[in-house]
């Protein structure tokens, strides 16, 4: 609990107090980098995704005309 | 017929050079996006006024020009998409919805971030802020409408539609610090930006990069929706 209150103490004194320090500044713009990452991590995966299904049934497309020749 | 044929060769077109466009794209957007945060966080000078908090700008402004930038192309291909009702238009702007909602989204949380050392709260009623978060809800709104209806051909007119009626926003949004007494900044960059030249460089490198990564970003983003679309009709 007290750590917890001095954390936030020392949060609150880098927020109000003089502005941010570089680090936090740092923190700040990287932590909305990893937003941005993410958001291309997901639009990814489920292109991967659908690639995946489309290639599947390309496959049972072409093997249902065989079997029906 | 030959209607029919002009549509399917644009989406040919598009599936042909997309890979290609990825591949020539994604250096350089890495090169500028790279270059701007390093240069923006180790090597641009402490600002005497705002200190390192001035340095929030290198995402803010790129993310908030994106949020308003995404949103004209959304409207500039619903307008093609009601006029030529060609399905490539129509996936374009739904593809950059998602995109364009988090640009926003980061703009009004970098912009709240560095509202709070420099005018001392997080949050005010300001012209601009308020505009830009009304920008946030009409994406929202879009994304909402279209997966409310079921219908794909009704959604997506009623989001061309909605999506033509939100441009009104727009330049709300670019005005809004001369039109109306406002907390908000005038605009950084114009024909002669107030800004120094060290630290001009940086953000327009990070502009580019953002850019180039909403370019690559919905080219993956289309290429999905075309495949989806693939899957239904061969199901």
């Amino acid at each position: 609990m007290i750590v917890k209150v001095i954390i936030m103490n020392e949060i609150l004194f880098i927020l109000e107090m003089g502005g941010y320090g570089i680090y936090v500044i740092s923190s700040y713009i990287l932590t909305f980098f990893l937003l941005l990452f993410v958001l291309f991590l997901s639009i990814f995966k489920r292109y991967k995704i659908n690639l995946k299904i489309n290639k599947k049934k390309n496959y049972r497309n072409k093997n249902d005309i065989k079997t029906f020749k | 017929m030959l209607f029919i044929k002009k549509k399917k060769k644009i989406l040919n077109y598009f599936l042909k050079y997309a890979d290609v466009l990825v591949k020539i794209l994604s250096l350089p957007c890495m090169i500028f996006i790279i270059y701007g945060v390093i240069s923006s966080l180790f090597f641009v000078k402490m600002d005497i006024q705002q200190k390192d908090a001035f340095r929030i700008i290198y995402v803010h402004v790129p993310s908030a020009y994106m949020s308003i930038f995404i949103y004209v192309i959304m409207g500039v291909m619903s307008i093609l998409y009601l006029t030529f009702k060609d399905e490539i238009f129509n996936i374009i702007a739904y593809s950059s919805v998602e995109i364009g909602a988090v640009f926003t989204f980061i703009a009004l949380c970098t912009g709240s971030i560095w509202g709070k050392p420099m005018w001392g709260t997080w949050w005010i009623w300001d012209a601009r802020l308020t505009s830009e978060l009304i920008l946030l809800f009409l994406y929202l709104g879009y994304l909402g409408l279209r997966k409310a209806i079921m219908n794909d051909f009704i959604a997506s007119k009623s989001c061309a539609i909605l999506n033509l009626l939100g441009l009104i926003n727009i330049p709300i949004i670019h005005y809004s610090v001369e039109w109306w007494y406002t907390l908000h900044q005038k605009a950084t960059l114009s024909s002669r930006p107030t800004i120094e030249i060290e630290m001009l460089y940086p953000l327009l490198a990070m502009i580019l990069g953002f850019f180039l990564f909403y370019v690559l970003i919905v080219i993956i983003s289309v290429k999905n929706e075309i495949l989806i679309k693939k899957n239904i009709i061969d199901c």
